[in-house]
């Protein structure tokens, strides 16, 4: 049986695999087996073309590009036909975007060959050109990574919130490189598997090694805020590596407005924790309580320390600042400038005067919201 | 899931100096001693790393 949630497919009329960019220019199986890409999307028709375009330019082009249509009411379909996609559309999926990529997973899975690999991708993400080239090399040269994942620079837009996210990008591909592409997370913004290892994956649920997911051996768990953050761990958990090399990168949207960033971001920060929760005190988990325990205290020592100053100047007792302390400060500002580097001379001077401060606090602020909201079961909102 | 923990923290202690606020030597101690752990982290993304063995 299929699902409970009458969700329906079919490859739209018109398609045919020589009429998508791929077959177009040269479908061929390579090294390292037939690449899929699958696109999950829900009303993308602003980024959709332009996120098949960039799959069009790569130098190691994909077999098949299918876009999976959810519950979109605009003309995604249409624009993805247009553009050569094969298209497959959910009615009534209810599951968001893990459950539109299961049940395209579902029929994919039955037909792969254990060495095809399949790339998930966001439909408001764009690859480099040699992205799945280098992703494909990677997974190929090591048997035992389960996926690899993209790493990913801010689009444009935002105004200043959006300039914040483009700086806190930057650092984060920063710190991927100098781990050498080991990643606490692969990204669901773009990652390549193998068909063999999401079988094992769906296995592993069906069989209870792994939480159940959607109950009927999805790989993607429906049941979470963060499934991207949870098939990381079911893959560490299965024994296999997740990389993210620094020559696998993207760009994606960065949020318009702080509104859109703090729900992003209370869903990420929200799901991580139950993520954890979840899994329990394992091996694998370990390093993310830690930084979950790291954030929590950090959320309480800031929120005292800001409390304590304002009373302290409200009943007129004066700060007495030390010379050591305004050293440490000076570390402090250092790091904000070195680790912005990948954005140039410009942004690492303005990163000296701390103003990134702002979203530091926000992003505090939704930390202490998420573990609230987490602690006191309150509904969970994509 | 991809930001530093530590940095916020960073900004929040760091950028204020820890200064004394009377609020007692307790827990004056305790924010430093979180501001040595903060520092300690900022310090290792600071300095350079290894070149990966080819």
């Amino acid at each position: 049986m299929r699902n409970n949630q009458s969700v329906e497919a079919r490859i739209l009329p018109g398609v045919t695999p020589d009429s998508h960019p791929a077959g177009a220019g040269g479908s061929h199986r390579a090294d390292g087996g037939v690449v899929t890409v699958l696109v999950p999307a829900h009303n993308e028709a602003e980024a959709i073309i332009e996120t098949l375009e960039s799959l069009a330019r790569q130098t190691r082009r994909p077999d098949r590009v299918i876009v999976v249509a959810d519950n979109c009411t605009d003309t995604t379909e249409q624009l993805a036909l247009g553009h050569g996609a094969e298209v497959i559309r959910t009615e009534g999926n209810t599951d968001k975007k893990a459950g539109a990529l299961n049940f395209a997973l579902e029929g994919l899975l039955a037909d792969a060959a254990p060495d095809d690999l399949i790339l998930v991708q966001d439909a408001d993400s764009q690859l480099a050109g040699n992205f799945i080239e280098n992703a494909v090399r990677h997974l190929s040269a090591n048997n035992k990574l389960g996926a690899v994942g993209g790493v990913f620079s801010g689009g444009p837009g935002g105004g200043f919130v959006g300039h914040l996210q483009r700086n806190e990008y930057a650092r984060y591909a920063r710190d991927v490189k100098r781990l050498h592409g080991r990643c606490l997370v692969v990204t669901g913004t773009a990652a390549l598997f193998r068909a063999e290892t999401l079988r094992t994956v769906s296995a592993a649920r069906i069989e209870q090694v792994l939480p159940a997911g959607n109950g009927r051996g999805g790989v993607y768990d429906t049941s979470v805020l963060t499934e991207d953050n949870e098939l990381s761990f079911a893959l560490l958990t299965l024994g296999y590596r997740i990389a993210s090399p620094s020559d696998c990168t993207l760009v994606t949207e960065v949020m318009q407005s702080w509104r859109e960033l703090w729900a992003q971001r209370l869903r990420w920060k929200r799901g991580a924790v139950e993520n954890c929760v979840q899994y329990g005190w394992t091996r694998i988990t370990r390093p993310y309580w830690g930084r979950q325990i790291l954030s929590m205290v950090g959320v309480l020592v800031t929120m005292a320390y800001l409390g304590s100053i304002a009373f302290t100047l409200g009943t007129g007792q004066g700060l007495h600042i030390k010379a050591f302390w305004l050293a440490v400060t000076g570390v402090f500002v250092l790091e904000r400038i070195i680790t912005v580097r990948y954005r140039g001379w410009k942004y690492m001077l303005l990163a000296a005067t701390m103003y990134e401060t702002v979203i530091d606090l926000f992003l505090q602020a939704v930390h202490a919201k998420a573990y609230a909201d987490a602690l006191f079961n309150k509904k969970k909102v994509w | 899931m991809y930001n530093n923990p530590v940095v916020p923290v960073a900004a929040g202690v760091g950028s204020a100096a820890l200064a004394m606020t009377g609020a007692g030597q307790l827990f004056w101690y305790v924010l430093a001693a979180f501001a040595m752990v903060a520092l300690g982290m900022a310090v290792k993304r600071i300095i350079p790393v290894r070149a990966e063995k080819p």
